[in-house]
């Protein structure tokens, strides 16, 4: 097992096959560890700029896959060409969370979760002009083209 | 003659007045005052773009790094098959949406001949990036003069 500590300091258990979804963590635990730091998994595994609410949804996601082989891409060509059904349920459930996922996903190197979240974020513009984005997304025109 | 700024038309005398102070024109003939009025609504339009920058930084979205927004970009561009430059929309949102599109090369690789001028523009912006151009031959007109 893995303990993962968030950046709310909530210290969160979980299977080392669904940890070892996100490159960081992987590397981390294939790291050395000099057992006079401690005991590894009591220490845990900090994650500063992740919160628990993201971590869990994140989790969530890594248990769904855990059985998939690993996939470094990054890009994809098409938006919702190849989404199955749960993760489409699962990435447009909250768009505010959406980001925070890609964030924290692109942090914890998950490379599948990036481009779903990317592919997400794609849809929320899908259609609209400049000015419909930034109300969409709350920018102010900071400049004169 | 007065001093210019190099970067604006403002007088250096301009850039310390405060917005809700009304400069003082007296003495000066319109042209004079016209200039020094357009000169401080260009400091504080300006300094309104910086302040919107500064707020835009924190949106959720403007968090993501650039290698990701160029994705996003790419998703959104590909999407578009039948207007073909109303994607462009991306780099008219605010600076940094703008930097970031103008920083990926093969985001412009697509140039629309229909629109010559701004196909030049984007083979431009695709710095040498291998081009991808469509060409659908018109259709045959019938002769009826047979």
């Amino acid at each position: 097992m893995v303990v993962l500590i968030t950046s709310d300091d909530e210290r969160i258990v979980v299977e080392d096959d669904i940890a070892k979804r996100s490159g960081l963590i992987r590397d981390l635990l294939a790291a050395p560890w000099d057992p006079k730091d401690g005991d590894r998994e009591y220490m845990g595994i900090e994650l500063p700029i992740v919160s628990s609410d993201v971590l869990k949804k994140i989790l969530e996601y890594c248990e769904h896959h855990k059985e998939e082989p690993f996939d470094d891409t990054y890009e994809s060509e098409d938006m919702f060409a190849d989404i199955d059904e749960w993760d489409l349920n699962f990435i447009t459930a909250d768009p505010h969370m959406a980001f925070e996922i890609v964030l924290a996903a692109n942090y914890l190197e998950i490379p599948p979760l990036v481009s779903l979240g990317s592919k997400a974020v794609a849809n929320m513009m899908r259609g609209k002009d400049a000015e419909e984005i930034c109300d969409m997304f709350n920018i102010e025109k900071d400049f004169e083209p | 003659m007065q001093p210019h700024c190099s970067s604006c038309r403002c007088l250096g005398e301009t850039t310390s007045i405060s917005a809700s102070s009304p400069l003082n024109l007296d003495g000066r003939g319109i042209p004079e005052a016209i200039r020094l009025l357009d000169a401080r609504i260009d400091v504080l339009v300006a300094e309104l773009c910086d302040l919107r920058r500064q707020r835009n930084a924190h949106i959720p979205v403007n968090r993501m790094p650039p290698e990701i927004l160029q994705n996003i970009f790419l998703l959104y561009r590909n999407d578009f098959s039948t207007a073909a430059l109303d994607w462009t929309a991306v780099s008219h949102v605010c600076l940094r949406w703008r930097e970031v599109a103008l920083s990926n090369s093969s985001l412009w690789d697509s140039p629309d001949l229909r629109f010559p001028e701004w196909a030049e523009e984007m083979i431009k912006r695709a710095r040498g990036t291998p081009l991808h151009v469509q060409y659908s031959r018109p259709p045959p007109t019938m002769n009826t003069s047979d």
